[in-house]
């Protein structure tokens, strides 16, 4: 398959529907903190944008406007007390196996292999969906997101988008 | 529009004084993001990880994303993961994938208005 213009695509579906023109973050510098570990001593948080929440907790919304939450994930739960709730991809598959989208066990696997030298004992699952309040988000979110990783001692974080 | 998003966390994360590293589906997106290591894998949306229960596929490309930790010498690079996507797929499968979805699953439709919030 060739690469999907995806925000092309995007501004003229929604436009074709009456939305205004949505204006995209840009920018062309990244912040840059250096990862000095070895990856097979470091521990590894997982955030996702896969609305996964816990069968205790509250659902994600499936076609999310501005979904600013996010649910604390224990690297133990069994899948089968996860739910999933995102309309914006086709998530068949990944309700077959949430790895796809969430890899928590792949995770737990890679650090019994020795790869990584821990999975963080919290994931961090997020459902956003279309998203105007990106200041509320950087500003009020992530640092609470943040607070998580580092109170597990996190050296480094992957982030999986959905 | 959640790799916008997930790009800013990225970036807000990395400000906060961890490293991070942001797997993607959406180039395009993730481009315009700079997020500070970003990895690519063209896959359809809900593969970012890989296809569901092929453990070494996912094994390999999560262990590709987190190199990246280590390998990436300046900031705002997105590597380009060379697994590829067997089928055609393309912007008019997505949305029909979507619509085959929410009939399977007796899903409404998105409204036509964003929700005030």
């Amino acid at each position: 398959m060739k690469p999907i213009e995806y925000v092309a695509c995007l501004d003229q579906m929604y436009q074709s529907q009456g939305f205004p023109p949505y204006k995209w973050s840009e920018f062309d510098e990244s912040p840059w903190t250096p990862f000095e570990k070895p990856l097979n001593e470091a521990k590894i948080a997982l955030v996702s944008s896969a609305g996964i929440s816990r069968d205790d907790q509250e659902a994600f919304d499936p076609w999310a406007v501005n979904g600013l939450s996010f649910r604390e994930i224990p690297l133990d739960t069994p899948y089968e007390k996860l739910k999933l709730n995102h309309n914006y991809f086709d998530h068949r598959d990944a309700l077959k196996d949430l790895n796809c989208v969430f890899p928590l066990q792949r995770l737990k696997g890679l650090e019994g292999e020795g790869v990584i030298g821990a999975a963080a004992g919290t994931a961090i699952s997020l459902g956003m969906g279309r998203l105007y309040k990106r200041t509320a988000l950087q500003n009020e979110t992530v640092p609470r997101i943040v607070d998580v990783l580092k109170a597990q001692q996190t050296d480094a974080v992957l982030l999986v988008a959905a | 529009m959640d790799h916008q998003s997930v790009g800013l966390i990225a970036r807000s994360i990395e400000e906060a004084g961890l490293p991070t590293v942001y797997l993607g589906s959406c180039r395009d997106m993730m481009a315009r993001l700079y997020p500070p290591r970003g990895v690519f894998l063209n896959f359809p949306l809900g593969h970012q990880c890989g296809k569901p229960q092929d453990v070494s596929l996912q094994v390999s490309i999560l262990t590709d994303t987190l190199n990246v930790l280590s390998t990436a010498t300046e900031p705002g690079q997105i590597v380009d993961l060379s697994y590829e996507w067997d089928e055609p797929y393309e912007w008019t499968d997505y949305t029909k994938d979507i619509e085959a979805m929410l009939g399977e699953e007796g899903g409404m439709a998105q409204e036509w208005k964003p929700k005030e919030t």
